[in-house]
């Protein structure tokens, strides 16, 4: 069968004008001086997508995402490159979609139908299924423009997905809305899928991305740098993100956290961490640039060394590892009683798991000023796939609690493993038949 | 655009008539149901403004048409396609720029805009229309059966207008001067055009001005089948003003076409 979506060597070059009379001048004279500057937005970006496939679309801010998006959709055409559609196409752009914020509600959706041409006996039998999705009460009848924004997602969502469109494309959409709507969302899609709609989806949200795609494509710099599995491809766009060289798999084995003897790697890693004066942190892959560092000058947590299994070299978790954290931490003045703590958050900042020295019952020894200590904490972790974040921070419970630094979120964990949960708790079940002989 | 097969083609200009007619009805009524005052608005200001030049011509100068009927009569059916006109040129030089979420957020074939624009201009004047008969009426001069000409006369004034509409649109999404520039140009053009003034008051010095003006032939074909009792004729007037409009939308067709390429881009 001929694939729905061929693109065919797509550049998109925007001309970036100093002035819009420029713009104009070029428009009407083509052949007149050249007054623009250019900007290439995608460059030689092929690909084909089958009829049902779901594509996620991954990819730094600016990485022509949204550009590829707008051409799909029409908005924008290609500079070069061909780009054949076959069937109809629904769009979900950012939060917009096409509404005239003057208009209700049930004014809008009428009117996006009657631009896809839809015979007005069928405007009307999709409308009531409309409404009832989108679920706003009486706000369906009220201007768009008193909308909030949760409401303005459910009505283009509801509006886009009862098109029934050959092709639906979701660009961040599902990042607004409330969790059960999203869920309606997704049980929606998941319908659609297996209908045969191919969806392309768009988001940041790299766990939402595997949870709706089974392959995804890669754009950076306006390049189309990988096609394939989404795990493979996550994989990349996280190495991408986070300034990884290389990718390696954690090796899986059975591990107490120490480093092996003889493991000839793991031994110079620590010995550099031990003896490096200057932070090597913000090298790691692991290290996740927007972490948010308070402090109160007392101590700080200077260098930060993870392994997981016994093995330094970290791209992803599967999820089972025993974690090992080695804290560097250099104080300003004499504590005598320091606590190590750490915390495990989703990437909504929930906190998983987390513990201290001081729930944990665990005495260390008093520091001095102008001492650097290092500290290692192990701790098992038992997470399902998605992306985890983890706190770590000293402090001191005399006289009263104090955080003396607290890193926030300062290292990514990358979980791709186990998809047999849903949550965040990877609690593997089994489950037998009891006979009645038994019972 | 690959060529399409003659039932698509068919497909194609229904739904297109069928977006215009829904974005003139939507066009309507924004304005006139969104205020206090409504329908009332659309009214009160032509009137107003007809009254004011009554006054000034017919009470103070002591104008009188030229036919011998009363300045107010003759005013009237002048201004009323005038208003159309502007009316029509000012939402329709807008009529890209003030529907971005149409332009950037969906593949809308924006070159509608413009003719739906237009044509809400057009249904506004044919609100005010039933106005002048009634007016004509009352003053003793009900107008005779070339009332249907004025039809016509309309028809031809919605082509020009939606000709330059379509350049004064395209060109207003990269120059939002366009906007201050077309009001001076219609003010100008008001007073180039026998609306408030009698043509042959000035026939002899602006003879070919009033020839190549296209409004002259709208605005005389308006007296002509509201006021006069007179039928169009093909006659030089007529071959230059429809020269003049076919050329006005062939043109603001291709500038449109020309132009539209970076709307989604430029607002």
């Amino acid at each position: 069968m001929a694939p729905l979506i061929q693109a065919q060597g797509l550049h998109k070059t925007f001309r970036i004008y100093a002035n819009p009379f420029h713009r104009l001048r070029e428009a009407v004279f083509p052949r007149g001086p050249v007054r623009h500057e250019k900007v290439e937005a995608l460059v030689d970006v092929s690909f084909s997508l089958a009829k049902g496939e779901t594509v996620g679309i991954v990819g730094r801010n600016g990485s022509g995402k949204s550009t590829l998006l707008n051409l799909i959709t029409g908005i924008l055409r290609p500079t070069a490159g061909t780009l054949a559609i076959q069937g109809t196409v629904q769009a979900l752009l950012e939060l917009g979609a096409g509404f005239d914020p003057l208009m209700t509600g049930r004014d809008n959706v009428l009117f996006q139908m009657r631009t896809l041409g839809l015979h007005p006996d069928e405007r009307m039998d999709r409308l009531p299924r409309i409404e009832a999705f989108a679920d706003i009460g009486a706000f369906f009848d009220r201007p768009v423009q008193t909308y909030s924004s949760g409401m303005f997602a459910r009505l283009a969502f509801a509006s886009a997905i009862q098109g029934d469109p050959d092709i639906l494309i979701l660009d961040e959409i599902l990042a607004v809305g409330d969790a059960s709507f999203q869920e309606k969302c997704f049980h929606h899609i998941h319908g659609m899928r297996e209908k045969g709609t191919t969806i392309l989806f768009v988001s940041h949200d790299t766990d939402q991305v595997s949870r709706l795609c089974r392959s995804a494509l890669l754009l950076d710099q306006g390049r189309l740098l990988l096609q394939g599995p989404t795990r493979d491809v996550i994989d990349v766009y996280h190495g991408i993100l986070h300034g990884a060289r290389r990718r390696t798999d954690s090796p899986q084995g059975p591990g107490d956290g120490l480093p092996a003897p003889g493991d000839q790697t793991s031994a110079t890693a620590l010995e550099t961490f031990r003896r490096s004066d200057t932070p090597l942190l913000e090298s790691r892959s692991y290290y996740n640039r927007s972490e948010r560092r308070i402090t109160n000058g007392a101590a700080l947590v200077t260098d930060i060394l993870l392994s997981a299994d016994g093995a330094f070299d970290i791209a992803t978790l599967g999820g089972q590892e025993t974690l090992c954290v080695y804290l560097k931490v250099a104080y300003a003045r004499a504590i005598p009683r320091p606590h190590v703590g750490w915390g495990i958050t989703t990437r909504d900042g929930v906190m998983i798991s987390g513990s201290n020295t001081l729930l944990s019952d665990i005495a260390l020894p008093p520091a001095s000023a102008g001492e650097t200590v290092i500290y290692r904490v192990d701790f098992p972790i038992r997470l399902v796939s998605g992306d985890y974040f983890l706190n770590l921070g000293i402090n001191t419970s005399e006289p009263e609690w104090t955080f003396l630094e607290t890193r926030r979120a300062v290292i990514h964990l990358p979980v791709r493993g186990s998809n047999r949960c849903t949550g965040f708790l990877d609690a593997p079940m089994t489950c037998t038949v009891l006979s009645d002989a038994e019972s | 655009m690959t060529p399409v097969a003659g039932r698509a083609w068919r497909r194609r200009w229904i739904v297109a008539g069928d977006l215009v007619l829904a974005l003139v009805w939507r066009m309507v009524r924004a304005r006139y149901l969104g205020t206090a005052g409504g329908v009332v608005w659309l009214f009160v200001q032509p009137l107003t403004q007809i009254l004011i030049y009554w006054v000034v011509f017919s009470v103070g100068f002591r104008v009188r048409g030229p036919s011998g009927e009363p300045y107010i009569l003759f005013f009237v059916t002048g201004f009323v396609p005038w208003v159309f006109f502007q009316e029509a040129m000012t939402a329709g030089s807008s009529a890209v720029t003030s529907a971005p979420h149409l332009v950037r957020k969906t593949a809308f074939p924006t070159i509608l805009l413009p003719p739906a624009a237009v044509f809400s201009a057009a249904v506004t004047h044919c609100l005010i229309l039933p106005i002048v008969v009634v007016l004509l009426t009352v003053s003793g001069r009900p107008p005779s059966l070339t009332i249907v000409a004025t039809a016509y006369y309309l028809g031809a004034l919605t082509a020009f207008a939606l000709g330059l509409a379509w350049i004064a649109a395209s060109l207003q999404v990269y120059f939002r001067d366009i906007g201050p520039i077309l009001a001076v140009i219609l003010g100008a053009w008001f007073w180039l055009t026998p609306v408030a003034w009698p043509p042959s008051l000035l026939e002899d010095v602006f003879s070919p001005w009033m020839t190549i003006n296209p409004l002259t032939y709208i605005v005389n074909g308006y007296r002509d089948s509201l006021l006069l009792g007179r039928w169009p004729t093909l006659d030089l007037a007529a071959l230059v003003f429809w020269a003049e409009a076919l050329a006005a939308l062939a043109l603001g067709r291709l500038a449109f076409r020309r132009l539209r390429g970076g709307f989604a881009e430029v607002i």
